[in-house]
């Protein structure tokens, strides 16, 4: 397992390698000069010179990729081109916020969809089975920004139960950061939850109808047992997967929602550097939810590795 | 054998008639629609559903019916279309490093493992707000963002037959590299392949829809549900018509392609079944 682990997170360092690259070559998409499309065409030469040389635009390519890899090796992405404050920084003091959104997100959908999957398993081809297989396949097809929109429309503009945006955290007030919570949460959940109460209705039933599974019931042990005791363990390592898939989608959808929201997250400050054209910022927020993604995901293959001990490297 | 199988999937049959009635609106939009989705009509902003306009107007007085259904083509090209691209290279990139494995295996496989290493609407995000707004950069950037998905199972397919007897045998009598996967390869990988690009279709209209709601996909004033729902989002409480109709289209529209792809899968390979 201690060899898994490592070679595990060793493979992580060729794809962070590859992506800190594409990340880097965004900035050499842009149609013609960046500098100019950053200050626009009537900039004085002086100026186009100075922000050129504050972007390091005027070093060869390669030269100009070592220093932003060196810096981020120390963790400097840089600075703002509209605040000077360090990029860093900016993301540091808004990623828990985005974090905040997704883990609340995640853990609302597992709340919905592990035992939603698990009741479609056990009552196979039954009318419950139907009706939530049926709610799977709506959920997955509605955009989850649309979802936000009629939320608002519904909890806040005719129940008035919950407020229509704006954010208070739930470290610094619990059960009013709860409140701002809700709402941002359920729209990025119902789709994972769909995901995943598929995934373990399908894992469930695979396991149900195990051997194992077949003698347990003939010997009379409780169903209820069986299924809680023996099915889920064995049946949630490919829930984990799909867990772990989704991830990015959360994160994905995270920053859309928190522009809806007006949560002070990574995506909004995602979208004042667009607006902006501050391309550092924009390069930074992106390396770095991509950077949480990729270690989650490891995190999700060692969680894997516990859930099914067949699952190693070393057994190819 | 597949046709008899497919037409008794209820599923398959299901999204196959959205996904016909979806091309059937776009390629008929124009003549079908009751106003020019682009004319202006300050007397009738903001109106509600009524039987002059079936699902109200916005507020430019535009007719949303007819917006809604012209955004159908402009949604189903994009999702196509970018399908078809990402499809194309990555059958390509997975095929060669499928067949030629090695360090170009090597290679290839970390240039998808990077790219499905981002969330995919971010890099779209990323991408869109360097490369500028338009339809043509969106299926460019979603093209992109699709190659690893499909060339991963091309790859896979690759792997699992290089080494087959009669493989070998057409190595042997003489089959070029390209003859070789073109003939024997890609057709062992189409049952994975079609589903997946069914599904990346839905995936890519959902994505579409989020970057033009965002203002980094197609330009206003073209119909896009993605700009409607844009536009919809400022008008929530006095006209919420303008949020729920193009909303409803993106989920009938991923709906069907999702059901088609779930059916297909079903009836393909039902060992990909989840």
């Amino acid at each position: 397992m201690k060899k898994y682990v490592i070679r595990r997170l060793v493979s992580v360092i060729p794809v962070l390698w590859l992506v800190s690259v594409l990340v880097f070559g965004l900035i050499h998409l842009v149609p013609g000069d960046p500098v100019l499309v950053i200050l626009g065409t009537t900039a004085e030469k002086d100026q186009i010179e100075a922000m050129r040389h504050k972007l390091s635009l005027d070093r060869p390519v390669l030269v100009q990729y070592g220093n932003w890899v060196a810096g981020l090796l120390r963790g400097d992405l840089g600075h703002s081109i509209i605040s000077d404050e360090p990029v860093m920084e900016m993301i540091l003091r808004r990623m828990p916020v985005t974090l905040t959104v997704a883990a609340a997100a995640l853990l609302l959908s597992l709340f919905i969809s592990i035992p939603t999957g698990i009741l479609s398993a056990v009552r196979h081809n039954t009318y419950t089975d139907y009706v939530f297989m049926g709610l799977v396949i709506l959920a997955v097809s509605m955009p989850s920004f649309w979802l936000a929109l009629l939320f608002i429309l519904l909890f806040s503009v005719e129940l008035k139960l919950l407020p229509m945006m704006g954010y208070v955290s739930i470290f610094t007030d619990f059960w009013e950061g709860l409140r701002y919570l809700v709402l941002p949460a359920m729209s990025l959940a119902f789709i994972l939850a769909a995901l995943v109460a598929r995934m373990t209705r399908s894992s469930m039933l695979e396991v149900l109808r195990e051997d194992y599974i077949v003698t347990a019931l003939s010997k009379g042990t409780p169903r209820r047992f069986i299924v809680f005791k023996h099915a889920l363990k064995n049946a949630f390592a490919p829930v984990l997967t799909i867990i772990g898939f989704q991830i990015g989608f959360l994160l994905g959808g995270t920053v859309v929602i928190e522009d809806i929201y007006s949560i002070p997250g990574v995506g909004r400050l995602i979208f004042t550097a667009i607006t902006n054209r501050d391309y550092p910022v924009v390069q930074g927020c992106i390396l770095m939810v991509t950077i949480v993604y990729v270690f989650v995901n490891a995190a999700v293959d060692l969680a894997y590795a516990y859930f099914d001990p067949r699952v190693s490297f070393d057994k190819k | 054998m597949f046709a008899k199988r497919f037409f008794r999937n209820k599923l398959s049959l299901f999204g196959l008639a959205i996904v016909i009635i979806l091309v059937l609106v776009s390629f008929l939009a124009q003549h079908v629609q009751p106003h020019n989705p682009l004319k202006i009509s300050i007397s009738t902003r903001t109106q509600a559903p009524s039987k002059s306009h079936y699902f109200g107007t916005d507020h430019f007085g535009r007719d949303i019916f007819s917006r809604v259904l012209s955004g159908a083509k402009i949604s189903l090209t994009v999702g196509i279309v970018s399908v078809a691209l990402g499809a194309f290279i990555g059958i390509i990139l997975g095929s060669i490093a499928g067949y030629f494995g090695g360090w170009i295996d090597y290679v290839i496989t970390l240039i998808m493992d990077a790219i499905i290493s981002f969330p995919a609407t971010l890099l779209a995000i990323g991408l869109m707000s360097v490369m500028g707004l338009g339809v043509t950069n969106i299926i460019i950037a979603l093209g992109f963002i699709g190659i690893p998905h499909y060339g991963r199972i091309v790859r896979g397919a690759v792997l699992s037959i290089r080494e087959k007897e009669y493989v070998e045998a057409a190595r042997a009598s003489g089959s070029g590299h390209l003859k070789l996967i073109l003939i024997h390869v890609l057709p062992n990988a189409m049952a994975p392949l079609i589903v997946v690009t069914t599904i990346g279709v839905a995936n890519a209209i959902l994505i579409e829809a989020a970057l033009s709601f965002l203002g980094l996909g197609v330009p206003p004033p073209a119909p896009s549900w993605g700009n409607m729902l844009a536009d919809g989002r400022n008008f929530l409480i006095q006209a919420p018509w303008m949020t729920i109709f193009p909303g409803l289209a993106i989920s009938f529209t991923v709906l069907g392609f999702n059901t088609l792809g779930d059916g297909l899968r079903d009836v393909l390979d039902p060992k990909l079944k989840q």
